[in-house]
């Protein structure tokens, strides 16, 4: 009995590696992908901000977008809206969020909620800007502003301190790596894993299992565990990549930000397992995809944390949303922010039992 | 061995066992017929422990199956056997068999025995997706009997195979059956059932016919269909 779930896990590693262009493909996969999304956003540096502020016609930018101030080279913008939800105001390439209720303007004081997204960086050009002191200097302009303008600031989501240890290592190569990171990790993990279940129930091994003394955990676990090894390999690779041929300045140590990706792993697999008790495979990958592109799309077009409460607490039920913000956070501002960590945990933990739930209920019926 | 009284078990509305009883002696080779539909497979999911009953009662090795204790014991005591072929394509066929030695926790020159026994020993190094549809059945086999047990319950296990398989197949059911094996085994074929000691003729969820094949001739009937016309009664 030595060493039992060892052996059966290495005969599921097989299973696995055995196919060694398919193993070559889950590993190259994600940094042939992370390096060509590279030379893609790197190609115009202007690109990413040009489309923000040119989107808009003449037209439109005249009814939305006052120009507050211009001067050193920058602007902060206000992009009106009468009705509840998001304005920004922009400030060169920094984005600020300026969260109003209906009829927030017309109240006496009118209220509103300013956030600035230290952990959620929109765009690689944020970025080049909070390299030195004019992120500050627009962060007061803006609060400034607010005050001429009779708004009674509520608060910074994140407060000024993540403001303070602004880095000097921000290169002008800054991309979204953390999102790409993300879709590379999902893509190949929760669709590996959710595919390897799939073709157990396919080819009827899982309907074996109930027929063999190996316990669900022992079987689940021999799966993940394999997965899990590659995944936090990937992970490694592509940080390295980003702190070598990238040259993202990772303001926190490497190792750490590699060790505390695992969380993210996990709970990627977990999902997946989840996904994978589906009874058809169109369904598996639709879900998978699904709880990968939406916090990815959620993050491009607004920052996350200044979403309604529940939008925000639906988003976090997906791991994207925590890893991207726990990872920028890592990365680009020196500051881990704890709170994702027991969210990334519970999440791994959650979906594990659910899916062992679901298959327990599937038997002795 | 095996003792089944007054099994009972449906899906929805649709009853598929009514009521079955089955007895299987140690050491005796018993075959399980009956047409599709009839619920051979369903009563080896319930014996195997895999479905529940909704009623009656299962003991083997005086063990009664219902005790999720007592099932996890039988589990690891008994080989089965499935339809199709239920192991790892992407695994040869040793690779397989060690498989089945770590989940039992038996050592891996185990699985050189149980290719010898079932005289698969020349496809170790294949992959099991490799395999024919004969040698795959004989792979199946080999991982039943891996742990050698003293019951194994096997469900159409010839199915796929060709004569010289088939013959291959009981040759080395008898030669086990020598150390004492009981054996509950489901075929579609009735000249098969020559190779058991006895059988049981499932019809319309019930136990049709049990005796055996002397007694079914005894009785004037020379084939399963001659079977269900005189318990048709049953359907009612």
């Amino acid at each position: 009995m030595k060493f039992r779930f060892l052996k059966i896990m290495g005969y599921e590693a097989k299973r696995i590696f055995r196919n060694k262009v398919i193993f070559v493909m889950l590993l190259v996969f994600a940094i042939v992908m992370i390096v060509l999304l590279f030379f893609v956003q790197s190609a115009d540096m202007n690109y990413v901000a040009a489309v923000y502020n040119e989107s808009l016609s003449e037209e439109q930018a005249q009814e939305m977008v006052t120009v507050i101030e211009e001067g050193i080279g920058a602007r902060v913008v206000f992009v009106d809206s009468d009705e509840a939800g998001m304005d920004m105001a922009k400030r060169a390439q920094a984005v600020f969020y300026i969260r109003l209720e209906k009829g927030a303007k017309e109240k006496d004081p009118p209220h509103a909620t300013l956030y600035y997204d230290a952990a959620n960086r929109m765009n690689w050009a944020l970025a080049r800007d909070l390299k030195d002191d004019r992120t500050k200097i627009a962060y007061d302009e803006v609060l400034e502003y607010l005050k001429s303008w009779g708004i009674k600031l509520n608060t910074a989501y994140f407060e000024t301190v993540q403001i303070e240890p602004l880095t000097k290592k921000y290169t002008l190569l800054q991309m979204p790596f953390a999102e790409e990171i993300a879709a590379c990790v999902c893509l190949i993990l929760m669709l590996g894993i959710a595919y390897s279940f799939a073709r157990d129930r396919e080819t009827n091994v899982s309907k074996n299992v109930a027929y063999i003394p190996i316990g669900h955990h022992t079987y689940f676990m021999s799966k993940l565990i394999p997965y899990f090894i590659l995944g936090m390999l990937e992970m490694l690779i592509l940080c390295v990549i980003g702190s070598n041929l990238m040259k993202i300045g990772f303001e926190t140590n490497l190792f750490l930000v590699w060790i505390i990706s695992g969380v993210f792993v996990s709970a990627v697999l977990s999902l997946g397992l989840l996904f994978s008790t589906m009874r058809s495979q169109i369904s598996t990958v639709f879900l998978g995809m699904m709880s990968m592109l939406l916090p990815l799309f959620v993050d491009m077009l607004v920052v996350t944390a200044a979403l309604p409460t529940f939008v925000r607490v639906l988003l976090c039920c997906l791991p994207v949303t925590p890893f991207l913000a726990l990872f920028n956070g890592m990365v680009y501002n020196g500051v881990i922010l704890w709170q994702y960590i027991p969210i990334l945990a519970a999440q791994s933990v959650g979906y594990y039992f659910a899916a062992l739930l679901i298959v327990k209920r599937g038997e002795r019926v | 061995m095996l003792e089944v009284k007054g099994l009972y078990k449906s899906y929805g509305k649709k009853a598929v066992l009514r009521g079955v009883d089955l007895e299987v002696r140690d050491g005796e080779i018993k075959g399980l017929i009956g047409v599709n539909g009839a619920g051979k497979s369903t009563l080896i999911e319930c014996v195997c422990g895999v479905k529940k009953a909704d009623a009656g009662e299962i003991l083997i090795f005086g063990k009664n199956n219902a005790d999720r204790k007592a099932r996890k014991e039988i589990k690891s005591s008994i080989g089965y056997m499935p339809q199709t072929f239920r192991l790892f394509n992407d695994l040869t066929v040793a690779e397989n068999l060690r498989y089945l030695c770590a989940v039992y926790g038996l050592p891996k020159e185990r699985s050189l025995d149980v290719m010898k026994t079932c005289h698969i020993e020349s496809e170790a190094k294949v992959l099991a997706g490799d395999l024919s549809g004969g040698y795959r059945q004989l792979l199946s086999m080999a991982g039943a009997l891996i742990h050698s047990p003293k019951f194994l319950i096997m469900d159409e296990p010839t199915a796929a195979m060709d004569p010289i398989f088939r013959r291959e197949f009981w040759n080395i059911l008898r030669d086990y059956k020598k150390g004492g094996a009981t054996f509950l085994v489901i075929t579609h074929y009735f000249e098969e059932l020559v190779e058991c000691d006895s059988f049981v003729c499932l019809a319309e969820g019930k136990a049709a016919f049990n005796g055996s094949i002397a007694e079914f001739k005894q009785d004037g009937m020379l084939n399963i269909e001659q079977i269900l016309n005189k318990y048709s009664f049953l359907r009612e």
